[in-house]
């Protein structure tokens, strides 16, 4: 159904490999692009404490994200490690690293 | 934890409960007392239980966070009473009534009236600046800008432990009020925190700004930790 009402061509960000529980943010400032993970582990029930029993880490995070021109740098942040991606019909592309809670990549454009 | 509990007294809340009003939430009372009365209560707590001791089970099915301001399409939602007091039950009987005649999911009911331990608390001495545009007069969900009051490390401080009180006079008489209003069709109990909601992200967000600190979680990680540690200390 997400297919129909949205197709995947006309979103910003795709994601494979990633389970439901895993939510994304993401921001822009001039010529840099930031995504943040979270791998929400924990249950959204109203009555009672939200139950967060296992924080089980998320690996083959595939993404793309579609930016206006060739990326000049994509780090994992606030490390600043280098990441490596391709550039393609207008979406760089690269492996997330295994996300265990909360993982942040700045995508720097030519400015 | 940021305003009075709900469950605070306000002046003038509880009076002399006016006999239409009492008349009403018998009624109201009554349709929950026949709800409970349903087998399909136990099995449905069956289902919670598997899923909350980690049992191989289907999973239970809730709905909530309702539009209610959407939902009152034939009237089943207008409340009837005049005493606030009053209308504070008869708004929570109406809702569970709907919800169990609409959509139960996997809702269990049970014959009685809580009355809820009179806690306030004094919030944490800050509270969100915010400009609010709604599109909806009866509709609680609203669209804020927030005007940033935490920036540098110095204003991490203007968050301070709430004082929590009991009113344990305004309890007992709501206490009283419920067993008088619902005898002879639903016994009556006091209660603490049955559930205690404390979402810190969304907390902090409307002090720092939403978009503001997710750069500073790039940018100056410790100082979102130290603030984010300072509430969750207090």
């Amino acid at each position: 159904m997400l297919e129909q009402v949205f197709p995947a061509a006309s979103r910003t960000i795709l994601l494979e490999g990633a389970p439901a529980q895993v939510e994304m943010f993401y921001n822009q400032r001039d010529h840099e692009r930031f995504l943040h993970l979270i791998n929400y582990a924990g249950d959204k029930r109203e009555t009672g404490p939200p139950q967060v029993q296992d924080l089980t880490t998320v690996h083959g995070i595939q993404v793309q994200v579609r930016v206006e021109s060739p990326p000049v740098r994509v780090t994992a942040v606030p490390e600043g490690r280098d990441v490596p991606f391709t550039y393609r019909d207008q979406r760089v592309r690269f492996a997330a690293e295994p996300l265990a809670l909360h993982s942040v990549y700045r995508i720097e454009l030519q400015p | 934890m940021t305003a009075p509990s709900r469950n605070a007294r306000k002046d003038g809340e509880m009076g002399a409960i006016p006999s239409k009003d009492r008349e009403i939430l018998r009624g109201l009372g009554r349709q929950l007392a026949e709800a409970a009365a349903d087998p399909v209560n136990e099995e449905r707590r069956r289902v919670c239980q598997r899923v909350d001791t980690r049992q191989k089970s289907r999973p239970s099915i809730t709905i909530f966070q309702e539009p209610w301001n959407e939902l009152n399409a034939n009237g089943e939602l207008d409340l009837h009473c005049a005493d606030p007091f009053c209308r504070g039950i008869e708004q929570e009987l109406r809702r569970t009534l709907y919800k169990w005649r609409h959509y139960p999911g996997d809702m269990s009911v049970m014959a009685e009236s809580v009355q809820p331990y009179c806690i306030t608390n004094t919030g944490f001495g800050i509270d969100e600046d915010v400009e609010v545009a709604r599109t909806d007069p009866d509709n609680d969900v609203v669209s804020r800008h927030f005007h940033i009051q935490i920036k540098e490390e110095r204003d991490i401080a203007k968050i301070k432990v709430p004082v929590v009180s009991h009113d344990a006079a305004a309890t007992e008489e709501g206490f009283q009020k419920r067993a008088e209003i619902f005898a002879g069709i639903l016994s009556a109990r006091k209660a603490g925190v049955g559930s205690f909601w404390f979402a810190s992200w969304d907390f902090l967000v409307r002090l720092t700004g939403v978009e503001e600190v997710l750069f500073d979680l790039v940018e100056r990680p410790d100082y979102v930790h130290r603030a984010m540690s300072h509430l969750v200390d207090c």
